[in-house]
């Protein structure tokens, strides 16, 4: 009788201790998951078209009450993002298994969100808050991280987003607010925790391989080609091939893809100038192979512009570097009161020469400039930064 | 025009089916059959006039120069790889679904075309069956929808 009542009790207290520990979990606001929160701001957002948040945050034109509305009618859109940009983890639920026929996320949606944080946080530094404002660059930031997945689009589209923040936000209020070492020092930091888990091109360039060998096969390439080719001889031409191919032309293409893609992940390792001469002679010398050589079939069909990508992460990568030495330049004119003759040593480098930046002070500011050439564009980069009377 | 008349028609009409047909009907027929005999009238003109237009030698010319350029452009799309396609849309988004749009595979394909305004437009395209969204929806429309006999012109998706 009292061994039954003693397991009754024992039951019980567990049954009790189950639910405690339970229940916090249950309630737990926000989720492990970040992508939880974005597909529900993606579902609640909608943008409305007389109002042009761009051209705010753009500074093409001023806050107006349209715009204070619009953005006080989505705060809690912008709550759910900013708590969604404060979660670690960030799982969008992709089948990688697909290989390149993976489903991506609505990726349109991400960028009205961005759009919405980026009026926000123009209209926070309109409002004289730059602290809060710069904090939202932060949280876009984030964002641009979470996005960036394995596929080659998720990187591109957080690639367009960080860009613009650097650009029309970031830069921007640092040229705009009153030098304060404490909010300075607070940006820099914040900045340089990302370099612990760095917005990056490599995760890319792995599951772009594993993709490619999962889509060269008999049943998912026919799929593959009709998607990721635009109607015309060169699909035609590519459709033929496959019609008339055997197993070894898949094993075959699957070993030129594989040395094709060593080449390219070589080719992003290396310093810009070789980099970009390497990448750009991978894809004229693809080109040829695939008039003369049925191997190199289908590395033709999948390959992705990878010379244009690469540009374009060198860019963003220099435009980061460049926004960290700015700072440190602002940290000392917030110290000392002037700007400092020769930038301090040991800062982040121009990532089209592998050297230190060219710094200039001008009469309202200072200029940052490339010492290296942007090879696409035929120019070399500069990042002007004022300084506020 | 048709130069056989409408009695003819009638006659035949009326062989073939062995019923009298409606007055209304048959008037429908007719015109069918006007619209076909008028079509074959049309193919016959225009083979004259291609046949005019080939024994000009002006225009013989002309029909070998456009030929000429035609074969020029072919050749050079042929040389086209992927990452060169022209800035067209060559393949309506419209017949595809919004599942094959969404793909990494496809949306590259928009990228190599615009770049990452085209991926946004692709994606806008893919979504676009899931809206417009409905303004206000009353509890009457609601339930009418529920019990399915909301009518299907005003059905609003939900």
């Amino acid at each position: 009788m009292k061994t039954i009542k003693s397991r009754k009790i024992t039951t019980t207290i567990f049954a009790v201790l189950v639910l405690l520990v339970s229940a916090p979990s249950v309630f737990a606001y926000p989720p492990d998951n970040a992508a939880v929160l974005y597909y529900k701001a993606f579902m609640l957002y909608e943008p409305e078209n007389e109002i042009d948040l761009w051209d705010y945050w753009k500074g093409n034109i001023e806050l107006n009450e349209r715009i204070e509305e619009h953005l006080t009618k989505n705060r809690r859109v912008i709550d759910i993002v900013l708590n969604a940009t404060g979660v670690d983890q960030c799982d969008w639920g992709l089948d990688y298994s697909q290989g390149t026929e993976v489903l991506l996320p609505p990726h349109h949606k991400a960028r009205e969100i961005f759009a919405l944080l980026a009026a926000d946080a123009t209209m926070q530094a309109d409002r004289g808050d730059y602290r809060k404002a710069l904090g939202r660059c932060i949280s876009i930031y984030r964002m641009a991280r979470h996005l960036n997945e394995r596929p080659i689009i998720c990187y591109l589209v957080g690639t367009a987003i960080n860009a613009a923040t650097h650009k029309y936000l970031t830069t921007r209020f640092l040229s705009e607010m009153p030098q304060d070492t404490e909010i300075l020092t607070w940006l820099r930091d914040e900045l340089n925790e990302f370099d612990k888990q760095p917005f990056s091109i490599e995760l890319v360039l792995r599951w772009k391989r594993e993709a490619g060998i999962i889509s060269m096969s008999p049943e998912r390439i026919s799929d593959v080609v009709q998607s990721g080719l635009d109607d015309g001889p060169f699909k035609e031409k590519v459709l033929k091939r496959i019609l008339a191919a055997d197993e070894q032309f898949f094993d075959r293409n699957k070993a030129y893809w594989n040395k094709y893609m060593d080449a390219v992940q070589t080719a992003f390792d290396l310093p810009y100038p070789q980099g970009y001469t390497k990448l750009k002679k991978l894809d004229e010398e693809l080109t040829k192979e695939f008039s003369k050589n049925p191997d190199a079939t289908l590395t033709a069909a999948c390959a992705p512009p990878w010379k244009r990508i690469y540009v374009q992460s060198i860019g963003l990568g220099t435009r980061s570097n460049a926004i960290k030495t700015a700072i440190e330049i602002y940290i000392i004119k917030a110290k000392t009161g002037k700007l400092p003759d020769t930038p301090p040593a040991s800062l982040p480098k121009d990532l089209f020469s592998g050297e230190d930046f060219e710094y200039e002070k001008t009469k309202d500011g200072f200029v940052l400039r490339c010492q290296g050439k942007d090879l696409n564009k035929d120019k070399i980069h500069q990042y002007e930064f004022k300084i506020p009377k | 025009m048709s130069k056989i008349d409408e009695n003819e028609i009638r006659r035949r009409l009326k062989l073939l089916s062995q019923i009298e047909p409606a007055p209304e009907a048959a008037r429908r027929a007719i015109e069918r059959v006007r619209d076909t005999l008028a079509n074959e009238e049309k193919r016959r003109e225009s083979t004259r006039m291609w046949r005019t237009i080939l024994k000009s030698p002006i225009t013989k010319l002309a029909a070998a120069a456009v030929i000429i350029v035609a074969i020029g452009l072919l050749a050079l799309l042929v040389h086209r790889r992927p990452g060169e396609q022209a800035d067209t849309t060559t393949v309506s988004e419209v017949t595809k679904s919004p599942v094959e749009m969404m793909t990494a595979m496809s949306l590259e394909r928009a990228f190599r075309r615009g770049g990452i305004e085209a991926v946004e437009k692709q994606c806008k395209q893919a979504f676009k069956p899931i809206g417009p969204r409905p303004g206000s929806l009353s509890v009457e429309q609601i339930l009418a929808e529920f019990n399915g006999d909301g009518k299907s012109s005003e059905r609003t998706r939900l």
